[in-house]
């Protein structure tokens, strides 16, 4: 013990009491207490798993685990609906959206952050107002809008409402993170020679890199679960995307719950997959816009 | 020949329009350092980069709700023709009893969903950054496997509300469902949750709601308790503070103001807890004011639908005043 004592590092600041490893109920108490949170909390993927498996005369059964798994569910719902056509639509308008995003948000966001224009604040405050906006209120006016184009059921229709509404989030993170790369950077590379485009494409881009691959994952999975303007907007069931045609296996008497259920795991399993990639920058990016 | 007077000396107009389209480094020297000129540079400039998001809204996002506020006057029912009304559609829904079924609905969500989702996100936050035991001579330290839990309850915000509604549809299953077969098992037959009984239906759409945005509040107020200073909470644990005390008079006070933050957001999602209730209720057995909208629309009664939108919409405005108003403290510098 005395060495253990002596081999911690003693500059450990004020010491408050140190601690002692012994056992209280009231540790185990909490402990379980919390794993029992974090299980109820993920209960609902089990079951999405399992009645996704499960066979089609068991679907009515109280049992928690099916007599067997029925993987030939997913084929059977690609088969017998619009899955493949819907996946096509919602990749179209979530890739879409994406690159649109890109192409107006980054140019907006470097302005924002390298310049103190007049009318800065307010345009950042106008981004974060429209962020409150719901979608449903406005979801009438853009049908009109759409409507009045000739553009109902356009994968179009849904890359651009998209785009427009995630812009708000993209540019306020974007603006966050490329001020927070340091200008004299870019004032070097300039003095070296580079234009000002230059130096943003060479210098700021690739140091703003996480900021931006955040933004985009984020807009990707935002579009990609994007649910009222697809019901609103589109009425062909070949062109709704996959949320919208998940929502078809629900009648109003008789709900196919298995092929309700592959279906959702094939709508979640991309955006897990990019969670994972961006699961690390999410708390410094939700909480990067926050002026102190 | 200094700079003053080059720029003394107006250049040739016709150079100054050429600077103009042209891109800037075919800028002539004469016209460089002209006032003029460097003012509409900037403003180029802006309008090179900003111009296109700012369209971008004011088509998509603006344009919409400015036009939603006119139909909302008109008797629009889909076709080209949309007389104007008047406020004959507000007071068509004063009249309603639909309408203030599902508002009633709407609002008892907007009051309790943020208080409960707030409690338990700022419950989770503390137990993750101050929960663990005291330890290394920390004042403050997080339970064992802090970010496990951040994940776990973060994700049912990337998953799409659709999805979320379909599984705590099969959930709330009377006959199939994981929570009657959990009953069943300690001998109580479980109700008809989604099946037409209010009461029942209210705690299914909020635990829902709780469900799905708690994580975003356990990851936003460990953020924001991450930023407080630990010697803070070693003055407070000195002053022999205990936990509770320290969290109310420490923690709490220093993260409130993204508390009503939250607070407010929390509200505008409560009040807009469309797909959540469509979807988890085909049968339409409680209807939330979004939903409303939603059947009017579908009818084609258009231009009432709108004016449903605009009163939600000024519902948030109020709620967002109300708590931003409420839940003004002297801020805490620290």
């Amino acid at each position: 013990m005395a060495t253990a004592a002596a081999a911690r590092p003693k500059t450990t600041g004020p010491s408050v009491k140190p601690p002692k490893r012994t056992f209280r109920p009231r540790t185990l108490v909490i402990a379980v207490v919390a794993w029992g949170l974090a299980a109820l909390f993920l209960a609902p993927y089990l079951e999405m798993i399992i009645t996704a498996l499960r066979p089609k005369s068991e679907l009515r059964d109280r049992t928690y685990l099916p007599s067997s798994f029925e993987w030939s569910n997913f084929i059977e719902v690609w088969k017998q609906s619009e899955l493949g056509q819907n996946l096509q639509v919602t990749l179209l308008v979530a890739g879409g959206a994406t690159l649109l995003v890109l192409l107006v948000a980054l140019p907006a966001a470097y302005y924002t952050a390298r310049m103190k224009f007049r009318g800065r604040k307010i345009f950042l405050l106008l981004v974060l107002v429209t962020q409150m906006f719901q979608p449903t209120a406005l979801l009438i006016g853009l049908y009109r809008e759409f409507y009045q184009l000739g553009m109902l059921n356009s994968v179009w229709t849904l890359i651009i409402t998209n785009a427009a509404f995630n812009l708000a989030f993209a540019v306020w993170i974007l603006t966050a993170y490329i001020g927070s790369i340091p200008a004299e950077l870019e004032e070097a590379a300039m003095v070296d020679g580079t234009s000002r485009f230059g130096a943003m494409i060479k210098v700021t881009l690739p140091l703003a890199l996480p900021g931006v691959v955040t933004a985009l994952i984020f807009t990707f999975i935002t579009t990609w679960n994007e649910f009222a303007m697809g019901l609103t907007l589109t009425t062909d069931p070949a062109s709704q995307p996959l949320t919208v045609g998940i929502n078809n296996f629900i009648g109003a008497y008789t709900v196919q719950w298995n092929y309700l259920f592959a279906a959702s795991v094939v709508a979640i399993v991309p955006v897990i997959i990019l969670f994972a990639f961006i699961e690390r920058h999410v708390v410094s990016g939700l909480t990067a816009g926050s002026v102190k | 020949m200094s700079i003053e007077k080059r720029a003394a000396k107006p250049p040739n107009r016709l150079l100054f329009f050429a600077a103009i389209l042209l891109p800037p480094r075919f800028t002539p020297m004469s016209v460089r350092y002209d006032r003029r000129y460097r003012t509409l540079d900037k403003y180029r400039f802006i309008a090179g980069f900003l111009a296109i998001p700012l369209a971008f809204y004011a088509i998509f996002v603006i344009s919409p709700f400015i036009q939603a506020i006119y139909y909302s006057l008109t008797d629009w029912s889909g076709g080209p023709i949309a007389n104007f009304v008047g406020f004959d559609n507000f007071v068509k829904m004063w009249n309603d009893e639909r309408f203030w079924d599902s508002t009633t609905t709407s609002l008892t969500l907007l009051v309790i969903a943020p208080v409960v989702t707030l409690v338990l996100g700022i419950f989770f936050a503390y137990m993750i950054t101050a929960g663990g035991r005291h330890r290394k001579g920390q004042a403050i330290s997080g339970v064992a496997g802090s970010s496990l839990y951040k994940v776990v309850y973060f994700f049912p915000q990337v998953l799409s509300v659709a999805i979320i509604a379909v599984v705590w549809g099969r959930v709330f299953n009377t006959n199939a469902g994981l929570i009657n077969g959990g009953l069943d098992l300690v001998g109580i037959k479980g109700p008809a949750w989604l099946g037409g009984e209010y009461g029942l239906a209210l705690i299914a759409v909020l635990t829902v709601i709780c469900w799905s945005f708690v994580g975003f509040y356990v990851v936003l107020f460990s953020a924001a308790m991450g930023g407080i200073p630990k010697d803070i909470y070693e003055a407070a644990l000195l002053d022999g503070a205990g936990r509770g005390t320290t969290f109310f008079k420490v923690t709490l006070p220093l993260i409130w103001d993204t508390v009503r933050t939250g607070w407010v957001y929390m509200g505008i999602q409560a009040l807009d807890s469309f797909a959540i209730v469509l979807v988890m209720m085909p049968s339409h057995a409680m209807k939330v004011t979004p939903v409303f909208l939603y059947e009017r629309f579908r009818e084609g009664q258009f231009g009432y639908a709108t004016a449903i939108g605009v009163v939600l919409l000024l519902l948030s405005v109020v709620f967002s005043l109300v708590v931003m108003r409420l839940g003004n403290r002297d801020r805490i510098e620290y």
